[in-house]
């Protein structure tokens, strides 16, 4: 077994902070730091340089933001940092704020999501390596927008879980083991959704991301 | 007017010509004594009579106290008549000698309107007529003119038999009859004159007095003559009632004058006390003190309300035309209508006394009247004020309903599961997973029924990134497609903000509950310092704008923020909700 992953968890709530850490230690995880407000995070993850920081949206002093900005400062100021975002709400306005600009190790999950635990760690992981994790529930409503002129509706059904599992930020392998189908399988879906919306394929999963969210927002 | 003043002339030239035919008569009279006093006497009277009336009858042509007035005169003269030396004119002449008395009576009654208000009234007065003219029937059939005193009379054309005991009791009852009918008049007009507004009084006071001097005089000279009294009072009496009654019609110009005088003092008298500045009671006592009418109200006219209101903006009513008791003034303000004075019915004689007071009233009125707006205003906003508590309760009540009905439930359930479940851990541990398994799920219903709470109150998205991204969500969880055509470059105030979320989404629920649209098109814009929403849908329009407690909760929201909310939707042509907020 390779090195743990290191994570600084910050949260306000310390029950659930300790509650992560418990949950991520269990499962191999190295929980370097923990955090009560988003000033505590920065200096936390500057001293400990984890993987990932897996950070709360709502935070002191004003409970709104502060998850986010804090999220934008450690891409910026710790480009070797993934941020995992958790939020209370569905909110795509932020999901999509926070993954416009780069999907490349980031991510943003309901905080629900950490119940499932499997899912969560394999998002905690996917972040913490350089990838992008974007939670079902987001993709379903960017799915779900009602367009007029729908090229979403040229696409099978498979295709469109196919599509879902991307914008999540899931590589091929995830997609087939998850729909369990053959790897080849999927990329043949992958080429045909990306001719029928018109988007340029790309190799890179987070790169992909990208251009699946520019799309989903843009129509 | 012009038809009116030509008649009027046409009167006036009559009477002219009437007198001066009395004038001839009395002056070649045979039989009369004292011709010359007697005829200027005659004249004097006559025309002021008809003078008056003349200018009465000008001054106002509704009221037939002018008519009245003229036509005592017109009868004075007819007495004139029992100057004549030739037997048949001097009958008519004495027995119509009397006549205007019995008109003098009917103008009394008729005092101050013209008209005579009751059926009792109109007895009195035909009862009068019938007594003047029967009054001199006994002297002119049982009677020689030695007993009439007047020797030099020409013989009259009734006369029967000369039969003095026939003469007196007929006299005697005659004369019962007129003193009685008098005494009636005097006590029927001094009741009435008690029964009298303030304002009606000071009209009435100058006419009423001569008028009741008068009769109580001719009572007087009808008892002496009755009863045989003295000869040099019966005279003095006859020619103090010639006097007073002489004196009638220049006491009705005195009252009238008067009126305009104190008309003018109580103008000038409620300028200088409205310079002084007044409260709200104020203004209505000076008007009430100017027109001497204690019932007085001011009542204002809300223009964008298109209603009257009182002065602590209640709505009041005005009193209807037809109104036995109550009238009103308008008061206009640059041709504008801004207020009414509401008064008693007997100050429509005096419109020129109203007219004055009311414009001298025009600018008090017009600043009472935007304080009453702005009361009315105030009134307004306590009851949407009310209906915005009365909402939050109703909407706190719903809340924890869902609260209670929803995730409370479930987290009971999963604590019972969870509890189980420990029981089963030892021995059967493979229900133990299954249970914690459902307990899973049970609690993510539970957090997402939550979730869905917590957006319903207020969406963090709006407070933390404003009303795009959460107009977008909005737009996003629509299953009719919506377009989001504009929002405002910068943040508007949180209120606003909240104010114009709310109007699109209960604009966007009611879209897919009624509207069976194909699509919406939602805006925020600014214009003129105004925050501009509008939603609008394509589809089969006729809402109604009392559906539901959603739009009139909304319409509080907005009016709470001095904001106007419009909905449009006709048959068949789509739905637009427009609200306007000031920013």
């Amino acid at each position: 077994m390779s090195e743990p992953i290191r994570v600084v968890i910050a949260d306000d709530s310390v029950l659930l902070r300790e509650g992560l850490a418990r949950l991520l230690e269990e499962f191999g995880f190295e929980v370097a730091g923990q955090a009560g407000d988003a000033e505590d995070l920065l200096r936390k993850v500057g001293a400990h340089k984890p993987d990932v920081a897996v950070v709360d949206v709502r935070m002191p002093p004003t409970h709104t933001d502060e998850g986010l900005r804090a999220a934008h400062a450690i891409r910026r100021e710790f480009p070797g940092v993934g941020v995992l975002v958790l939020s209370q709400y569905v909110e795509e306005a932020y999901a999509l704020e926070l993954l416009s600009q780069s999907t490349e190790a980031t991510g943003y999950l309901l905080k629900d999501r950490v119940a499932d635990v499997d899912s969560f760690t394999d998002a905690v992981r996917r972040v913490a390596n350089g990838g992008s994790a974007l939670d079902p529930e987001v993709v379903a409503l960017l799915l779900g927008r009602r367009r007029r002129e729908d090229p979403l509706q040229s696409i099978t059904p498979r295709e469109r879980e196919v599509l879902a599992l991307m914008a999540e930020g899931r590589s091929n392998a995830a997609i087939a083991e998850a729909l369990v189908v053959t790897e080849r399988a999927v990329e043949k879906h992958v080429t045909s959704i990306f001719s029928k919306l018109d988007l340029t394929p790309t190799v890179e999963d987070h790169r992909r991301v990208l251009a699946v969210l520019a799309y989903l927002k843009a129509a | 007017m012009t038809g009116l003043r030509r008649a009027l002339g046409l009167v006036a030239i009559e009477g002219i010509v009437v007198g001066l035919v009395a004038l001839a008569i009395i002056l070649s009279s045979d039989h009369f004594e004292e011709r010359g006093v007697n005829a200027v006497l005659s004249l004097f009277i006559g025309w002021s009579w008809i003078g008056v009336g003349l200018f009465a009858w000008w001054r106002r042509p509704d009221n037939r106290f002018g008519v009245l007035m003229t036509a005592v005169g017109f009868a004075f003269f007819l007495g004139a008549l029992s100057a004549a030396d030739a037997t048949w004119l001097f009958t008519t002449g004495v027995l119509l000698s009397s006549v205007y008395l019995a008109v003098f009576v009917h103008m009394l009654l008729a005092y101050p309107d013209g008209r005579l208000g009751s059926q009792r009234l109109r007895r009195v007065v035909g009862a009068a007529y019938a007594v003047a003219v029967l009054g001199p029937l006994p002297s002119m059939t049982f009677a020689t003119s030695k007993e009439l005193d007047c020797g030099d009379c020409p013989r009259s054309g009734l006369f029967i038999a000369d039969d003095p005991t026939t003469f007196r009791v007929l006299d005697l009852l005659v004369s019962a009859l007129a003193i009685g009918l008098v005494g009636y008049v005097l006590y029927v007009t001094l009741s009435r004159f008690r029964a009298s507004s303030t304002s009606q009084r000071r009209l009435m006071a100058p006419v009423i007095w001569s008028g009741v001097c008068l009769l109580v005089v001719l009572v007087g000279s009808l008892t002496t003559m009755a009863v045989d009294g003295p000869e040099r009072l019966g005279d003095l009496m006859y020619f103090v009632s010639l006097l007073l009654f002489a004196f009638v019609p220049y006491g009705f110009l005195f009252g009238l004058l008067r009126s305009r005088v104190l008309q003018a003092g109580a103008v000038t008298e409620l300028l200088h006390r409205m310079s002084e500045g007044s409260d709200r009671s104020g203004l209505r006592d000076l008007l009430s003190n100017a027109l001497g009418d204690r019932s007085l109200q001011v009542v204002y006219w809300l223009e964008d309300k298109r209603r009257w209101v009182d002065a602590e903006g209640r709505p009041a009513a005005l009193p209807a035309d037809d109104d036995p008791a109550r009238a009103f003034t308008r008061v206009e303000r640059e041709g504008r209508a801004v207020g009414a004075i509401v008064h008693d019915r007997s100050l429509c004689d005096d419109p020129e006394l109203v007219g004055s007071v009311a414009a001298a009233a025009g600018l008090s009125i017009e600043n009472e009247r935007l304080q009453a707006q702005l009361r009315a205003r105030v009134e307004e906003l306590r009851a949407s004020r009310a209906r915005i508590v009365e909402a939050g309760t109703a909407e706190r009540r719903r809340l924890e309903r869902n609260l209670h009905d929803g995730a409370q439930q479930r987290l009971v359930a999963l604590s019972l599961t969870l509890r189980v479940a420990q029981g089963k851990l030892g021995k059967d541990p493979d229900v133990a997973h299954d249970l914690l398994g459902g307990a899973q799920e049970e609690l993510s219903r539970a957090l997402e029924e939550l979730r869905e709470l917590a957006r319903g109150i207020h969406p963090a998205v709006l407070s933390d990134r404003g009303l795009e991204p959460a107009l977008e969500a909005l737009a996003g969880r629509s299953p009719v497609p919506v377009e989001l055509a504009g929002t405002p470059r910068d943040r508007l105030p949180p209120a606003v903000e909240a104010a114009a979320y709310f109007v699109v989404a209960e604009a966007l629920t009611n879209v897919v509950k009624y509207a069976q649209a194909s699509q919406a098109r939602v805006s925020v814009s600014r214009s003129n310092g105004h925050a501009v929403v509008e939603v609008a849908d394509d589809g089969v329009g006729g809402a109604d704008p009392g559906r539901g407690s959603g739009l009139r909760g909304l319409a509080d929201r907005i009016s709470a923020l001095d904001g106007t909310l419009e909905l449009r939707s006709p048959q068949g042509a789509g739905t637009l909700l427009r609200a306007e907020i000031p920013v």
